[in-house]
């Protein structure tokens, strides 16, 4: 009961799917679980019986699932890459949808980076990447560079999470108080812990932005650092990093026009966002175009032999409905599409996004494959037909990304409901104030930022009802606090253990002599940012703990929580 | 310190590939069947391309054997994530088939397709098992393999030597398709040796190497055909 009454306050609706489950829910995760139990048995069969079930063969001896690899670690610039520029911008206009980014990062991340692990001939010999790993190869640096992004997505992901869970903690039934109860971190919402989440934020929203850009530049560089004709190109890097975002936003649309209509958040939601986002993705594709331009019109230009057969047989060969097909679905269309967005702004982004999630997919299998297929002494060309063992992989991954992100939007709100009221606060009086800051003077020299009288900050706004937190003593109290030292104590292992590990690699290079070294300096950035995650993580954890304990003198929380508030009346 | 290298003379080859089916002998290479094959998943440690080129009304066929090269700067040992493949002091490009992730890395970075993956488990026991060479491993599913350059033959000739207490001769580690070739065509040995046959063929100002613009170092050198030799 107490359950459905919060759903009439102000910012209910974002709950709603939390406290009540529709019949659509139990239908859509059927059909995903069934899309996964396919992909579980396509594995199951490539394990028993080896990559023989797959349609690889000798010179297209990577296909789909390193296809999907790059598909799905592009995808994952959706997420907390754009929010981080979006935050790092103050666009106002981010507050609903950095959440639903961020968490299209973590579940893709994981997803894209099995890929890799799917496609291995041997996966029980997967350990021997740590045992043996060589920090000459980039799948070494893949590995550290995915790694970092995934824990700095999802301490990003968390953090701006904690004030909504302490929500739910306060709100939701007890079925599943323990849970929220752990994730919130006995979150009071007063001010001082508000000050240590958002220099977290901070720090990590700058943290975030470089580690994104590193994950797809060595992604690209598997690629191009071979000697493989139209896979050694420089500009792979940029134009692998473009792509991702390209990609990234058009998922993100997709799963916002999804997500506006199931859980009705047409108020939250609105077309103006489509329509910011469908600029930047706009402008994305006509970067991708750019490059796309540039990196084929000098291979042909230079018509190296061996560069043009991999070429023609893009443009007028085998390839080429794929290749056609990548350039329809990722610039004409979209480029129709967007260009005039008067009207039906939503329609128009969605039919953009949806080719364009088409037309990176192809995009990527035209990177790998046809250069494949077209070897450099003359084997005559290789053909390549994949089995239903990849199809069911494929779809597997798509199904299990889908899953996680109903599960998510089942356990979490997935707008960000303080950052939404902050947003209702503050936002209005912090534009007005920063435009005021570059206006020009008026003629009697008058500033312009004094003219207007500084808007009232919300330092002093109403204190909310008591967070219910657990008792003193008990045993939830216990275990938060249990929960507080050993995630910030494993995390610490784990990093020190990924630290020593790099270092211990690249001892073992130095002493094999093993070329080219100056790779290794790849390696060594790793260390410094993980350093830096790590204390974001104690800065976050000790900040929260120590607020615990002086809650015995009356800290004005600064957040309001009315939901909580209207529970209480 | 040796260099092993080969030097193969298309002057001389017929491609007759008895090179081909003595190196499957000889390596354990397995037969994947017709249909693995159709899908062009056959195993050719040493295989025959054959090249076409016109000149004037006329059609030409050259016969190039092709062996791993064991470049010097090999493209396939640099991206090998687990030091499965690597440059042994001698030169050779060496595969540790029991380290191998079989993440195809070195596959698809070699500029001459020379490796191969076992895609599936070949080495079937059957009547043929009899017939296997007891020095070669034979390879588990899932693993990349490639031209040894015999390299079991290299240590069973220096345990012999050893064990008669004197140097390893050179001419002592013959590789399986230069024994097997009916026209002499292939010659193997120290290139860093002066004298030996294989380093003065390769400084014939016929030799030349596979792709030698990529900066890869091939220690395998073909003589060029007298007839395409201008002046």
């Amino acid at each position: 009961m107490m359950d459905r009454d919060i759903l009439h306050e102000e910012d209910g609706v974002l709950l709603a799917p939390i406290v009540t489950t529709q019949r659509n829910f139990y239908y859509t995760v059927a059909v995903l679980l069934a899309l996964v139990l396919w992909g579980a048995a396509a594995y199951i069969t490539q394990w028993r019986m080896g990559l023989g079930v797959t349609g690889l063969n000798q010179p297209v001896s990577w296909g789909f699932y390193i296809t999907n690899f790059v598909f799905f670690i592009g995808i994952s610039h959706a997420g907390t890459l754009i929010s981080a520029i979006l935050r790092i911008c103050n666009a106002e206009w981010r507050r609903p949808i950095t959440r639903m980014a961020e968490v299209i990062t973590v579940m893709v991340l994981a997803i894209g980076a099995a890929n890799i692990l799917v496609d291995l001939g041997r996966p029980d010999r997967m350990l021997n990447i740590i045992k043996f790993g060589r920090y000459q190869s980039p799948l070494l640096w893949d590995a550290t560079s995915i790694s970092a992004y995934f824990t700095a997505s999802t301490v990003y992901l968390w953090l701006p999470m904690i004030p909504d869970i302490a929500i739910l903690r306060d709100t939701v039934g007890k079925r599943m108080r323990w849970f929220y109860e752990i994730l919130a971190l006995g979150w009071t919402g007063s001010k001082r812990q508000m000050a240590v989440l958002e220099r977290g934020i901070g720090i990590m929203t700058i943290l975030v932005v470089p580690i994104a850009v590193s994950v797809h530049t060595v992604v690209s560089f598997v690629f191009s650092m071979t000697l493989q004709p139209m896979w050694h190109s420089t500009i792979f890097g940029p134009y692998f990093v473009v792509g991702a975002i390209f990609s990234g936003i058009a998922a993100l649309i997709i799963a916002m026009l999804i997500i506006r209509k199931v859980f009705h958040l047409e108020g939250y939601l609105k077309p103006v966002h489509f329509y910011h986002l469908g600029t930047l993705l706009l402008v994305m594709s006509l970067l991708w175009f750019y490059f796309t331009f540039a990196e084929y019109l000098t291979g042909f230009y230079g018509s190296e032999p061996e560069e043009m057969k991999v070429f023609w047989s893009k443009f007028t060969g085998h390839y080429a409905p794929y290749f056609w097909g990548m350039v329809v679905c990722n610039f004409v269309i979209p480029l129709i599409a967007l260009s005039y967005r008067k009207n039906h702004v939503l329609a128009r982004t969605f039919i953009a996004s949806a080719t364009i999630c088409i037309g990176m997919w192809l995009e990527r299998f035209i990177i790998v494959v046809p250069t494949l297929a077209n070897p450099r002494l003359e084997y005559g060309p290789g053909s390549y037909l994949p089995t239903w063992v990849e199809w069911g992989e494929t779809a597997g991954c798509f199904g299990l990304f889908i899953l996680f992100y109903v599960l998510f939007t089942k356990l979490f709100p997935i707008i960000s409901i303080w950052e939404i009221r902050e947003g209702r606060e503050r936002s209005v009086a912090l534009v007005v104030e920063r435009v005021q800051d570059y206006l020009p003077d008026s003629a009697n020299g008058e500033n312009a930022a004094d003219a207007v009288q500084t808007t009232e900050q919300s330092d002093d706004e109403p204190a909310h009802s008591d967070p219910v937190l657990p008792e003193p003593g008990s045993r939830a109290e216990k275990l938060i606090t249990f929960f507080q030292y050993f995630v910030p104590v494993s995390f610490t292992f784990a990093i020190f253990g990924l630290i020593y590990w790099i270092i211990s690699l690249i001892f073992l290079a130095r002493r094999l002599d093993d070329v080219p070294s100056a790779s290794i300096g790849i390696s060594f950035v790793a260390i410094p940012v993980f350093l830096t995650m790590l204390g974001v993580m104690w800065y976050v954890f000790f900040g929260i703990m120590r607020n615990q304990e002086e809650q015995a003198d009356p800290a004005g929380p600064a957040t309001s929580t009315e939901v909580a508030e209207g529970v209480a009346r | 310190m040796t260099r092993w290298g080969m030097v193969i003379d298309l002057d001389r080859c017929t491609g007759c590939q008895s090179c081909v089916i003595a190196c499957k002998a000889e390596n354990n290479i397995p037969f994947v069947g017709a249909e693995q094959a159709r899908m062009g998943r056959d195993i050719n440690w040493m295989e025959i391309i054959s090249e076409i080129h016109y000149e004037g009304d006329e059609v030409k066929r050259r016969f190039i054997p092709r062996p791993c090269f064991h470049c010097e700067s090999a493209p396939c040992t640099k991206v090998c994530p687990v030091h499965a493949t690597y440059l042994t002091d001698d030169g050779l490009v060496a595969q540790i088939f029991h380290r191998c992730i079989g993440c195809r890395f070195c596959m698809a970075a070699c500029p001459y397709t020379a490796k191969y993956f076992n895609w599936s488990y070949y080495q079937i026991p059957d009547q043929m098992t009899l017939g296997r060479n007891p020095d070669v491993s034979v390879r588990p599913a899932g693993v990349v393999e490639k031209c040894t350059f015999c390299h079991h033959r290299q240590l069973k000739a220096r345990d012999r030597a050893a064990a008669e207490g004197r140097q390893m001769m050179p001419e002592e580690f013959v590789t399986a398709c230069q024994e097997s070739c009916p026209s002499a065509a292939i010659l193997f040995g120290d290139l860093d040796d002066p004298d030996s046959e294989v380093a003065k063929a390769a400084h014939s100002p016929r030799a030349f190497r596979m792709l030698e613009e990529l900066g890869t170092h091939p220690k395998v050198f073909y003589l060029k055909e007298e007839e395409n030799i201008d002046g």
